[in-house]
């Protein structure tokens, strides 16, 4: 059997399953299970269940429950609240304010968590009804929102970028650090999209008169209450990039840092922790249990020399560079419209090391790319998951109206990547500067 | 049989409950790791070995919680869009066909662990315990979630029952 038909087979077998509605841990088993009869019969079986048990137990997978926990520490101890007290007074009283406040918002929130489904949820339920009752646009508003939590993903620290740089066998650390200039370049084009719509459309926003923004307090004050917060960020990202704690590290002193301030607001109690601990298994297990159906695949890949194989089709087919990293961001960012993040992650990673490695693309800039499309696809119509976290949280918003909110955003990041791609500096700057792992 | 559930639920809820308590185990073990190393410069020959090993438990003591909840990550979108006549039997046969998959996988990593129990096999990393303590997570989670699925299968059967037909 050639390497093609073993590919194309396995990706069939796989597409078809999923299709079926089996759940994604199990179409892995069975593709892999297969594979490993095929190619080794029942003798490849201790392969098979290796894979799984080196899987769940890489230290450096305990760092997307240690993300999950802090998150759910963060939400939950009101966090949230006096970041939107101090942000509606930071951004000031102009037409269309409240557009601002919660891309900037989602921005922050991104800094201190790492799920963007759990962030439009949050949003959904919160600042989405709070603006529409104020007469904000309901798609424009829907827009906001998604675009925010859409950052999430990108800007550390991100569950995705841990997953992405495991499967990718890059450095975790270079992998979250490298998201922070590319999630704040998109935050800020998302900012001047919406100026600029709210300047020529201001029928998109309510008068200042009846937006009810007050002027409570000082402007310093509320910069100040937003400093507990940044330790939490510093916790993570600071003690990764000054070099003395690893990302899983970083991800448990994060957890003591959101615990600190679940506690400095009053809110730290044996409910709140052991909340947080039991969403932590759940979420990191759901994840998790895909990554250790599906590593096997890779190593099936290359034992079968698939991998080699279309390598040397790839070097034959002597594309330019640019139309490679086309095409090889074109096929995700399509197939994510359709299927899972992490599911289509775990097939294309390995399928595309090979290639990444003839045209010479830089490790961490590639992945960066790929996990903006990743973030995307989380976002396109008409299956993307944080449309539907949305909708589960504003259920009285047509999927209709909230799948034409989107598509503004997704063209901008699109635009964000191709300014990536041709800067690549944007990416690759800050992890230079750190000797991160 | 009543019985019988109830105790497989009571054991399925006491290892979520192990799952949780092995996020708090990783958390202080890499707390611990980052004070010996910066604070008292002694670091630890155990920290991460205890946090990869209390990983294997928090993803397979925790499976079998989601199965019951039906939680495990699904693409059901094209199942949702055919008819509830057609969809009840494929639902049931893509079920039977995951628990079948969870006891292959189970009967796999069961015999895997076996093998290290039989020949004293330890764990490769420093602070090294026998791999089979960790590994013994992996078939408990894959067959407890394949009864799951076959109770599923017994408590909706593939095709509706009248009652619901009429309904």
């Amino acid at each position: 059997m050639t390497w093609w038909m073993l590919l194309s087979g396995a990706l069939a077998l796989l597409l078809f399953l999923m299709a079926l509605g089996v759940p994604l841990f199990a179409a892995f088993l069975v593709m892999n299970v297969t594979g490993v009869l095929v190619l080794f019969g029942p003798a490849g079986f201790g392969l098979f269940a290796n894979s799984i048990y080196t899987t769940a137990t890489t230290s450096v997978l305990a760092a997307v429950p240690l993300f999950i926990a802090m998150g759910e520490i963060m939400f939950r101890s009101g966090t949230m609240e006096v970041l939107f007290d101090s942000l509606d007074r930071l951004v000031g009283r102009f037409r269309g304010r409240q557009y601002v406040v919660c891309i900037l918002l989602s921005a922050i929130l991104g800094a201190l968590s790492g799920a963007a489904m759990a962030v439009a949820g949050l949003l959904g339920r919160s600042l989405f009804p709070a603006m529409r009752a104020r007469g904000y646009d309901t798609q424009f508003s829907a827009g906001t929102v998604l675009a925010g939590a859409s950052l999430d993903p990108i800007i550390p620290p991100s569950v995705l970028a841990i997953l992405v740089a495991t499967i990718a066998d890059v450095s975790t650390g270079k992998m979250l650090i490298a998201g922070i200039i590319p999630g704040l370049v998109l935050t800020g084009m998302f900012l001047v999209y919406v100026v600029i719509r709210v300047y020529f459309e201001p029928s998109l926003a309510p008068d200042i008169a009846v937006d009810g923004a007050q002027e409570k307090g000082s402007r310093f004050a509320a910069g100040m209450k937003m400093l507990p917060s940044a330790f939490v960020f510093f916790m993570v990202m600071g003690l990764i990039i000054l070099g003395i704690a690893t990302p899983t590290e970083a991800a448990a002193t994060g957890v003591l840092g959101a615990l600190l301030l679940a506690a400095f607001y009053g809110r730290l109690s044996v409910k709140l922790v052991t909340e947080a601990m039991f969403t932590a298994a759940t979420v990191g297990s759901l994840l998790l249990v895909i990554m250790c159906s599906a590593v096997m695949f890779s190593q099936i890949l290359t034992v079968t020399g698939a991998a080699r194989e279309l390598g040397q089709v790839v070097v034959a087919l002597n594309l330019a560079p640019a139309l490679m990293l086309f095409m090889m961001m074109a096929v995700p960012f399509i197939l994510f419209m359709f299927l899972d993040q992490i599911a289509l992650m775990l097939v294309l990673v390995p399928i595309y090391q090979p290639i990444i490695r003839i045209y010479s693309f830089d490790d961490i800039w590639f992945w960066t790319l790929f996990l903006i499309v990743a973030t995307v696809g989380g976002l396109t119509p008409p299956f993307g998951y944080v449309l539907f976290a949305l909708k589960s949280a504003a259920p009285d918003v047509p999927l209709q109206v909230i799948y034409r909110a989107s598509w503004p955003f997704v063209w901008i990041i699109v635009a964000g990547m191709a300014l990536f791609a041709i800067f690549p500096g944007l990416i690759t700057f800050l992890p230079n500067l750190t000797s991160s792992r | 049989m009543k019985y019988l559930r109830a105790l497989h639920d009571r054991i399925t809820a006491i290892g979520f409950a192990g799952a949780a308590l092995s996020v708090g185990v990783i958390t202080v073990s890499f707390w611990y790791e980052v004070v010996a190393r910066y604070f008292l410069a002694a670091p630890t020959v155990w920290a991460y070995a205890v946090a990869s090993y209390a990983l294997c438990p928090m993803i397979f003591l925790a499976m079998p919680e989601m199965t019951r909840r039906g939680a495990q990550i699904v693409i059901d979108y094209l199942l949702d869009t055919l008819p509830l006549k057609y969809r009840r039997p494929i639902g049931w046969t893509v079920t039977l066909a995951t628990a079948l998959v969870c006891l292959m996988g189970a009967w796999i990593t069961g015999a895997e662990t076996w093998r290290q129990y039989l020949q004293g096999i330890e764990t490769v990393l420093a602070f090294a315990v026998p791999k089979w303590w960790v590994s013994i997570f992996v078939p408990y989670g894959l067959l407890s979630s394949a009864i799951y699925f076959f109770r599923r299968l017994i408590e909706a059967p593939p095709v509706a029952r009248t009652d619901e037909a009429v309904a």
